[in-house]
C-alpha cells in the first residue's frame, strides 16, 4: 500500500510505472488482475489517462479510470512529476487534420498576405513575414535560446545550423516526423521552430496544426521556411498559426532578422543582447 | 565562430552542395526512367516532384539560381500529375524529359 488516498483520475493525468510495478511485470507470476494488467502495460510515462483509456480496447473508459485509481492506490503507478512537460506524442501524427483557422486568424493572414503581394510581384516568389513577439526577452533571461530546424535537405540543414549557431542559438535539427517527435520529447525546452513544408513523410502544415493543438506546444513560435511560395500556401501557414513565413531561396540576413523579431530579440540578435551594456 | 570562419564554412557548404547536385539530378533521371519503364509505381512521381522541390528551395541559396529556376519549372509541371496519381501521357513525358535535361544543363553549367 502506498498510503495514497483514492482520488478521481482526470483524463489529462499522466502516469509512469513505479519500481514496484516494474518488478511485478518482470516476475514470473503476478497477483495483478488481468484487466488491471492490461491497463498497466499501457502506462508509458507520456500518455494521458484519456489516451490510455482509448488504447485499452477491451475495457470501457470508466473502468480504465477506476483501474488507474486502484493502481495508483496500490503504488503501481505514480503521477509524472512535471505534467506540463509531459507530452502525448505517441498520437502526435496519428490523426489526420486540416488547418481550420478562426475567422479572425484568416482575416489577419489575408491582410498580411495582401501586403506582400507587391513584394511577390517585384521579387518573384520571395516572401518574408515575421510577426513581432508579444514580449521582449527579459534582460535577466540569459538562457541560450534553442531553435529546432525541421529541414530534410542536408546541405540546407547544415547551413542553417552553422548560421544560427553563429548567432548564438542552440540549434537542433530534425529531418522527418520521427525526428520531430524525438526533438519535442527532449526535456530541454525549444524557443522556436523553423519549419519546412515538403518533408519526406509528413506535411509541414500538419506539423504546424499539431503544434498549435498541443497543450504544451501551442504557444511555441513557428516560422515556416519553405519553397511553397503560392499565395494560398502563405495564407495557409499564417492562418494556421505560423508566426512567420519565409520562402526559399532565402537570404541569410532576412532569416536571422525574422528569427530575432519572432523571438522578441533586437534585430541584431541574441549575441548582441548578451553584449549589451545593461546600464545603457 | 568568427565571421571569417563562418564565411569559410558557408563556402565549403556551397562547394559540397554543388559537388553533390549532379548526382542528385542523375538519381532523378534514373527515377524518371524507371517510372516510364513501369519498373516503379506512378505514385513515385511524387518523389521526383519532391526532389525537384528540394533543388528549387536550395539552389539559389547555394549560389545556383539557374538550377533553382529549372527545378521549379519541373516541379510545377509535375505537380499537376502528382495530384492525379497517373503517369503523364507520351507528349507530357517528352516535356518532363526536356525539363530534366534543362535541369542537368543548368547544374553542369554552374
Amino acid at each position: 500500500m502506498s498510503g495514497k488516498n483514492h482520488r478521481v483520475i482526470l483524463e489529462e493525468d499522466v502516469f509512469a510505472l513505479t519500481a514496484k510495478a516494474q518488478n511485478e511485470l518482470r516476475g514470473s507470476a503476478t497477483s495483478i488482475a488481468p484487466s488491471a494488467l492490461e491497463v498497466l502495460i499501457l502506462i508509458d510515462g507520456v500518455s494521458t489517462a484519456g489516451v490510455t483509456a482509448e488504447r485499452a480496447r477491451s475495457i470501457d473508459k470508466k473502468t480504465v479510470m477506476n483501474i488507474l485509481g486502484n493502481l495508483l492506490y496500490d503504488g503501481l503507478i505514480d503521477f509524472v512529476k512535471d505534467q506540463a512537460g509531459s507530452l502525448d506524442f505517441v498520437d502526435f501524427f496519428q490523426t489526420k487534420g486540416t488547418v481550420t483557422p478562426s475567422v479572425a486568424a484568416t482575416a489577419k493572414a489575408k491582410k498580411e498576405t495582401a501586403t506582400t503581394t507587391a513584394l511577390l510581384q517585384q521579387q518573384g516568389y520571395f516572401v518574408r513575414i515575421a510577426r513581432r513577439a508579444r514580449g521582449r526577452k527579459k534582460p535577466e533571461d540569459t538562457r541560450v535560446q534553442s531553435v529546432l530546424v525541421v529541414e530534410d535537405e542536408p546541405s540546407l540543414a547544415k547551413l542553417l545550423k552553422h548560421v544560427l549557431t553563429n548567432e548564438g542559438f542552440n540549434v537542433r535539427v530534425a529531418q522527418n516526423r520521427d525526428e520531430i517527435v524525438a526533438e519535442f520529447l527532449r526535456p530541454e525546452p525549444l524557443d522556436l521552430v523553423l519549419l519546412d513544408v515538403v518533408l519526406p513523410d509528413v506535411d509541414g502544415f500538419l506539423v504546424l496544426l499539431k503544434i498549435r493543438q498541443h497543450p504544451a506546444l501551442k504557444n511555441l513560435p513557428v516560422v515556416m521556411l519553405t519553397a511553397k511560395a503560392t499565395r494560398d500556401a502563405v495564407l495557409k501557414g499564417l492562418a494556421g498559426g505560423a508566426d512567420g513565413y519565409i520562402t526559399k531561396p532565402f537570404e541569410i540576413e532576412v532569416l536571422i532578422k525574422a528569427v530575432n523579431v519572432v523571438l522578441g530579440l533586437s534585430e541584431e540578435g541574441q549575441t548582441a543582447e548578451k553584449n549589451k551594456d545593461p546600464w545603457a | 565562430m568568427n565571421e571569417d570562419e563562418l564565411k569559410r564554412t558557408i563556402a565549403a557548404l556551397h562547394a559540397d552542395y554543388a559537388a553533390q547536385l549532379p548526382g542528385t539530378v542523375a538519381q532523378m533521371e534514373d527515377l524518371w526512367r524507371r517510372l516510364v519503364a513501369a519498373e516503379t509505381p506512378p505514385s513515385k512521381l511524387a518523389d521526383l516532384a519532391r526532389m525537384a522541390h528540394s533543388i528549387t528551395g536550395s539552389g539559389t541559396t547555394f549560389g545556383l539560381p539557374e538550377a533553382s529556376r529549372a527545378a521549379r519549372e519541373l516541379e510545377l509541371f509535375l505537380d499537376a500529375f502528382k495530384i492525379s496519381g497517373a503517369l503523364p501521357g507520351p507528349a507530357d513525358q517528352a516535356s518532363v524529359a526536356a525539363l530534366l535535361a534543362a535541369l542537368r544543363q543548368a547544374v553542369l553549367q554552374a
